[in-house]
């Protein structure tokens, strides 16, 4: 993943985009167990030209300098797939602004934290999140007063309620 | 405990055991860094990868 990490640090360098952070399982595997994942989800942070979110200038520059290859919503860094995203809702805008630097090989990159990616599985709901989330429950490795704090925010603290019943 | 290592003198000993690989899985697992984490992932991939449970090539291995 170093090659990942080194060509969004070129996007970044280059003006492509503002910054960009790495979330989804690959950043939950920091925190925990390997758990299967196809793609990288790098959310990225770009200057809005309109109302629209227009990442096709990411794209091209992948294509063009780096002989990346597009196939469907992803983009091939060196082998990699990579799926850009932009910060969606405030839940997301909020974990955006909240990401932690780690270490890769040496190399800086800053990820969601942990109490963000369980707040956006709560939020989000899909079968496979409810068990990273009983998984995270069993290792017990999150600052609980944090992610309550989080979700109250979101209004998402019952669902947890529930949830976590469901999936103890 | 007896000679058998599959056989336990009492269920607190057995219950006692469980804990201790627990324990002993969980420092291991808190050991390895994120790097290693993601071979593993790559190696969880190539076997989804020849069962047809992933869509996508597993990662390279290194890159």
């Amino acid at each position: 993943m170093e090659s990942v990490i080194r060509t969004l640090n070129e996007l970044v360098d280059r003006g492509v985009i503002e910054g960009f952070a790495i979330g989804g399982a690959t950043a939950l595997i920091y925190f925990s167990t390997p758990m299967l994942t196809e793609d990288i989800d790098v959310f990225v942070e770009i200057k809005k030209k309109g109302p629209l979110v227009d990442l096709s200038h990411i794209y091209s520059f992948l294509i063009e300098k780096k002989n990346s290859k597009v196939e469907g919503e992803y983009v091939f860094i060196d082998g990699f797939p990579v799926q850009f995203l932009v910060p969606y809702d405030e839940l997301s805008k909020e974990a955006f602004e909240a990401t932690i630097p780690v270490s890769y090989s040496g190399l800086s990159v800053r990820i969601f934290s942990l109490e963000y990616l369980m707040a956006i599985m709560i939020q989000l709901n899909k079968p496979k999140y409810r068990e990273r989330l009983r998984l995270l429950m069993e290792e017990g490795n999150f600052d609980d007063a944090l992610l309550s704090k989080i979700l109250a925010s979101h209004n998402l603290l019952g669902r947890w309620d529930i949830l976590r019943k469901e999936i103890r | 405990m007896t000679t058998d290592s599959h056989k336990f003198d009492s269920p607190e000993e057995f219950i006692r055991r469980v804990g201790e690989s627990k324990k002993a899985y969980e420092d291991q697992r808190q050991r390895l860094s994120w790097a290693e984490k993601l071979e593993i992932l790559v190696k969880l991939q190539q076997k989804a990868y020849a069962a047809g449970k992933l869509r996508v090539k597993p990662w390279p291995i290194k890159g």
